[in-house]
Order: C-alpha cells, then sequence, then structure tokens
C-alpha cells in the first residue's frame, strides 16, 4: 500500500444527473404540501403522532443535508446533537418551567454552540477520520448523559418526563394534532431557511469547500470559518428536531440517543432505515427549490462521484469555471439569507436572471483544479 | 506504587481485548483504506453462532474452530457481493454502506438470539494468573492468543491490492475478529450490543499505533488499555462512567495532534 495518496484522480469526469431528474415539479410539490396539512384530520392520534416524528426526523436529516451534501463534512455524530437539544428542551420545561415552544430557539442555539466548538478540532479531520471522530462522539454521548454530576438535571440513567402541551388558545384539536401543526410550521420554516442558505454565498462558499478546498480557500473563502459554521448550523437544525422530539415522544433517557440512531432513525420508529428513504421524506417539497440546487445531492452516489474527478491540468478556461459555479447564481430565486462575513474576493451577486448558457449543464464536469499559490 | 503496578497488570489484561479489536480494523484498513464500522458487530454476530453450536452440544474447540472458519468465508463473501460494487465509489457511500451492514446485523443478532444477556464459557478458566489476583487465567490466555495472531499476520504476504487480496483481507479481518469476540464475550457478556464500546477502544487503538501497522495496532491496544486504567485511577472524577469519552478524546487529540499514530506510515497527499 502506498503512503502517497492522489488527490486528483485520472478517471474522466462524469456528467452528473441533471437537477430536474432528481427534484418534485411545483405542482407535485403543492400537492404534497396540501396532503400534509389535510392528513391528520383523517387519521387516529397515533398515526398522527408517527408522522410528527417522520417530519422531525426529517429534519434532522435536512440537517444532515447541509453537512454533507452542502459542505461535505462526513458526521455520524447527529445523535449526540439531537440528544443535547432534547435534554435541552427538557430541561428547560420541567426545571425551569419556560413554555414549550422558547425551548426550541435555546436549543437551537445551544446546539450550534456546540456543534460551532466540535467543528474546530474537526477542521484538521476530513473524510474516514472525521467519520469516525463523529462516530465515537454518537457513541460517546450516552455515558456522558448519564454522568452523576449532572444526575439533578437531567435525570440520571432514568431521564426525564416532559409534559405535553395542549393546544392553545382552547382550539378543538388534540394534542398530538396540534404539534403536529406546530412540527409542520418549524419544518416548513427551517426547509426555507436552508435552502435560501444553501442558495446563498454561504451555500455557495460550503459548496467550494466540498468540491475542491484548496481551490476554495485559494480564491479567498475562509475555509475554517464556513467549515465551523457548516458544522454549527447542521447542530442547531439537530438541535430543534430533538427538542420538538422530546415533546413529541414526552420522555428524554440516555439510551434513547446511542449511535444507532444517528442515521438518523430510532428503534421504535423506521428501525434502521436506509438514509436515502429519509431524505426522501424530507424532500417533500423539493421543486425547483431542491437545496441542492446545483445538481448536486449528497445521496446519490453517481452525482457525488461526479464532483470527484478531476484532472490534473489548469487552464484559465478551468478558472473560469470555477468562478462561474461557485460565484455567480446559477439559479433565478434571489436568496435573501446569507451569512456574515463573506469572503471579501467574490463579487456582489448580480439582480439579472442569470442567462442560460449551453454549457450551463456541464458544471460538475467542469475540470476543476487546486490553483497553485500565488507567486509574490 | 502498588496501586500504580496493579493498574498497569489491570490494564494490560483489559489491553488484549482492544488489541484483538485493532488488528481485526487495520487487517481491513490495509485492505481496502477504510474503516469498517461494522467490524465489532461481525464479531459479535460470531461469536453468537460459535454459542448456539455449543448449545446444540458441540465442544468448545470444535465450535471455536468452526466459527473462525465460518467468519473467514463470511468476511469473504459480504467483501465480494456488497462492497466490492462500491470498490469506486467515494467515501460516503462505503461509510454509508459500513453504517448500514452495522445496524442490520446488529438488528438480525437481536432478532435471532434476542437481547437478553449470556453466559459465554472460557477455554482458559477464570483462575487467578500465578497468584495475581488481577489478571486471570482467561486474561493472560487473551494475551497469549493477541500475541500469536500478530505473530501470523506479520507473516503474511502483503501483496499488491488486487481484488482477490482485498476479499481475503476482509476474511482474515472477519476471522480475527471473531476470535476477539469469543474472547471477549466471557469478560463482557454475551448480548447483541456488546461490542460497542469495544469498538470505539479498538478504533483508539488502531488510530493510536497507527492505522497501517498490525505491531502498532497491538501495542495501542496494550497502552489505551494501560490509559484507561490509569485515568479512571487519578483523574478525578473519572471513574467508569466516562470510559467512552475518554476514547473519544483520545481518538480526535491523536487525529489532531499525530495522525499517523506512533508506528504509521504518515500519508502524502499529492495535490
Amino acid at each position: 500500500m502506498s503512503a502517497i495518496q492522489e488527490v486528483v484522480s485520472e478517471a474522466p469526469a462524469v456528467e452528473a444527473v441533471p437537477k430536474r431528474a432528481m427534484t418534485l415539479g411545483n405542482g407535485t410539490s403543492l400537492i404534497m404540501l396540501a396532503l400534509l396539512i389535510a392528513a391528520p384530520l383523517f387519521v387516529k392520534n397515533f398515526i398522527i403522532f408517527q408522522l410528527t416524528m417522520l417530519l422531525i426526523y426529517g429534519l434532522a436529516v435536512l440537517a444532515l443535508n447541509i453537512l454533507t451534501g452542502g459542505s461535505g463534512q462526513f458526521s455520524l455524530g447527529q445523535s449526540a446533537f439531537y440528544a443535547v437539544g432534547a435534554y435541552t428542551s427538557a430541561i428547560l420545561m420541567e426545571h425551569v418551567g419556560m413554555n414549550y415552544a422558547l425551548t426550541l430557539p435555546v436549543a437551537g442555539v445551544i446546539c450550534f454552540a456546540f456543534g460551532f466548538l466540535f467543528g474546530q478540532p474537526a477542521l484538521r479531520l476530513s473524510g474516514v477520520y472525521l467519520a469516525l471522530a463523529t462516530f465515537a462522539l454518537a457513541t460517546a454521548m450516552p455515558q456522558l448523559l448519564k454522568l452523576g454530576y449532572f444526575e439533578q438535571w437531567t435525570g440520571g440513567v432514568q431521564g426525564l418526563v416532559v409534559t405535553k402541551p395542549d393546544a392553545p388558545f382552547g382550539l378543538p384539536m388534540s394534542q398530538d394534532m396540534w404539534l403536529y401543526y406546530f412540527t409542520l410550521a418549524i419544518t416548513i420554516a427551517i426547509y426555507i431557511f436552508s435552502v435560501n442558505l444553501l442558495k446563498s454565498r454561504s451555500g455557495r462558499a460550503f459548496m467550494a469547500i466540498r468540491d475542491n478546498e484548496i481551490a476554495a480557500s485559494a480564491m479567498g473563502i475562509d475555509v475554517a470559518l464556513y467549515k465551523t459554521l457548516a458544522f454549527g448550523v447542521s447542530a442547531g437544525i439537530t438541535g430543534v428536531a430533538g427538542g420538538l422530539g422530546a415533546i413529541a415522544v414526552q420522555f428524554v433517557a440516555p439510551d434513547g440517543y446511542t449511535s444507532s440512531s444517528s442515521c438518523p432513525t430510532s428503534r421504535r420508529e423506521f428501525q434502521k432505515a436506509c438514509p436515502a428513504r429519509c431524505s426522501a421524506c424530507c424532500c417533500f417539497w423539493s421543486s425547483s427549490w431542491c437545496p441542492m440546487a446545483h445538481g448536486k445531492s449528497p445521496w446519490w452516489p453517481s452525482n457525488w462521484s461526479a464532483s470527484s474527478r478531476r484532472t490534473s491540468a489548469i487552464s484559465t478556461e478551468e478558472k473560469k469555471c470555477f468562478l462561474k459555479n461557485y460565484v455567480s447564481p446559477r439559479s433565478r430565486r434571489r436568496s435573501s439569507l446569507s451569512l456574515p462575513r463573506v469572503a471579501a474576493h467574490l463579487p456582489k451577486r448580480n439582480t439579472t436572471p442569470a442567462r442560460p448558457t449551453p454549457k450551463s449543464r456541464s458544471a460538475t464536469s467542469c475540470p476543476i483544479v487546486a490553483l497553485p499559490p500565488p507567486t509574490a | 506504587m502498588e496501586l500504580f503496578v496493579n493498574q498497569i497488570l489491570a490494564g494490560i489484561s483489559t489491553g488484549a481485548i482492544y488489541a484483538c479489536m485493532a488488528l481485526a480494523v487495520v487487517m481491513i484498513y490495509q485492505a481496502i483504506d477504510h474503516l469498517n464500522f461494522a467490524q465489532g458487530e461481525m464479531a459479535m454476530f460470531s461469536t453468537f453462532i460459535s454459542w448456539q453450536m455449543m448449545q446444540w452440544g458441540v465442544p468448545y474447540w470444535g465450535a471455536f474452530i468452526l466459527t473462525v472458519a465460518f467468519s473467514f468465508l463470511a468476511g469473504i463473501a459480504i467483501e465480494r457481493l456488497l462492497f466490492k460494487p462500491l470498490a469506486k465509489a467515494p467515501i460516503l457511500t462505503n461509510v454509508a454502506g459500513f453504517i448500514a451492514l452495522y445496524a442490520i446485523i446488529n438488528s438480525v443478532a437481536g432478532l435471532i438470539w434476542d437481547f437478553t444477556i449470556k453466559q459465554y464459557p472460557t477455554p482458559f478458566g477464570s483462575s487467578p494468573f500465578l497468584g495475581s489476583q488481577l489478571i486471570s487465567t482467561h486474561h493472560a490466555g487473551m494475551i497469549g492468543v493477541t500475541v500469536l495472531l500478530l505473530i501470523a499476520e506479520s507473516a503474511r504476504l502483503v501483496g499488491v491490492n488486487t481484488s482477490w487480496m482485498i476479499a481475503l483481507g476482509w476474511g482474515m479481518a472477519a476471522a480475527i475478529g471473531s476470535i476477539a469476540g469469543m474472547l471477549i464475550a466471557p469478560v463482557v457478556f454475551l448480548e447483541p450490543n456488546m461490542m460497542g464500546g469495544v469498538l470505539i477502544y479498538g478504533f483508539a487503538a488502531a488510530v493510536l499505533g497507527g492505522l497501517t501497522s498490525p505491531l502498532g495496532a497491538v501495542v495501542g491496544g496494550f497502552l489505551v488499555g494501560i490509559f484507561e486504567n490509569l485515568a479512571g485511577t487519578y483523574i478525578p472524577g473519572v471513574g467508569n462512567e466516562l470510559k467512552l469519552p475518554i476514547a473519544l478524546a483520545l481518538i480526535i487529540t491523536v487525529l489532531v495532534v499525530k495522525p499517523a499514530g506512533l508506528f504509521g506510515r504518515p500519508i502524502v497527499k499529492r495535490v
């Protein structure tokens, strides 16, 4: 086995699956949305509960989408952030008496901080080593939760019981139905947020880092900041999902968040469903608003492999291609959200719709390589 | 001082477990450059098969040999059926494959043999070894088997990565894993989740020793066992409760400070 790994492989670039093939159309998305809104009116409470859990897991997979599909960092440790979010929500509801809706932003912020801090040592790891470190985090989390030092807050091995909220304003719906609509509203909001995030400059920075980190940093993107931000945002969304999960299940316990639920599924619900299925159910409304707007979806291997083929030549055409993909917007939607401190060298977004060029589909076959370090 | 020496001895005896697991992990890493997250579950499954054979009346050593042979063939089969098609695929696909295998084997084992804890016999007996209270004969037997495996592995020809060499690597890793499982089961008791913590420690040991070196894996295993015991004894607050977070901290520290490990070869990435 050679001790030298070629980062740039010799295989030819492969055309990616076009974006349109993997998204639902506008009409289909609206029908799905209508179905989701209407569903609880016709089914029993337990099915509503299961639909709620489906939405919550979809939310967690959405977070993983931002992290792994967006910025290319593998994480098998989502269950750790989910657990932190769930416990934060439970502790705030039970010990501090906070309103359940207010615990969710707090859980999100705390998990964001936690994910941001974990992203710092993760900066130096990549590929299978990062997968290993996050796997170890997921496995170690139940023990941290059982720690005797925190037992008066976390309830130790037995965990905490959480009271389910009633529908407000005396609305004539059951607890389960209210929680379902509450979760649906939050899921839609976070979905819109993440779509906008991935289409903004920050999202393009993530995708540039995913595709070729060295070239991205040569273009002026602050790689360290964006990688840790990706971890933080993903952890924050997973934390919100965890908080919702705690309220829905009405119970938090350390052994409910083992590493076998970091796919993310739980033993009770989907019994180790394949991640692609979960991401499919979280992409209900994938129309032209598909988060992976550039035709790169994380769970399609053929697509993924397209972005890892590079040649070792470099030319001005390739530099232009890189700029076109990661600097100018390709979709016609204006993104309204952008994280602060974007790269200074990236030009400002223009507001006119991008002219479709004949080579616009060849984005992923564009041979992008590391640019040489600037001389002088 | 005596406490220190006792802890070292106890650390060596638990380290033998981690060394066995780490050896299997390194074996697969040498073949395919990926970490097999399902290694622990494969070992657990093999242990269950040997337990089932013993329930049916096969004597211990017969079951042992049959299980090792079965695991070797099963490892080759898994590689041919599941991971050969993924050979050219990117890392994420392979990692997803390993995690899927982890989940599937865990659940299938639970389905067939349920999640209650079972007793598993030890071939070496549990009497104190040479009069010492800390190492039983079983632990001494584990250390002996680990060293034997290391010698046997070093003698294997490490050739070019042709596809049958990869299958051979998988088969040997599965066989070593099954031996590790059968040695560990008397200590941690047989149930489908027994390998979770051991696997993390095995990874920590493999990373510490260097993922490209079997000797490093064994040395790393003993070092991790000693470190775990000393940390549990001397660092306040860390008792039995923080074993896995200690392993996590160790993995991250080693990967950040010296990713090649103690005996590994540094990988040079050509851009």
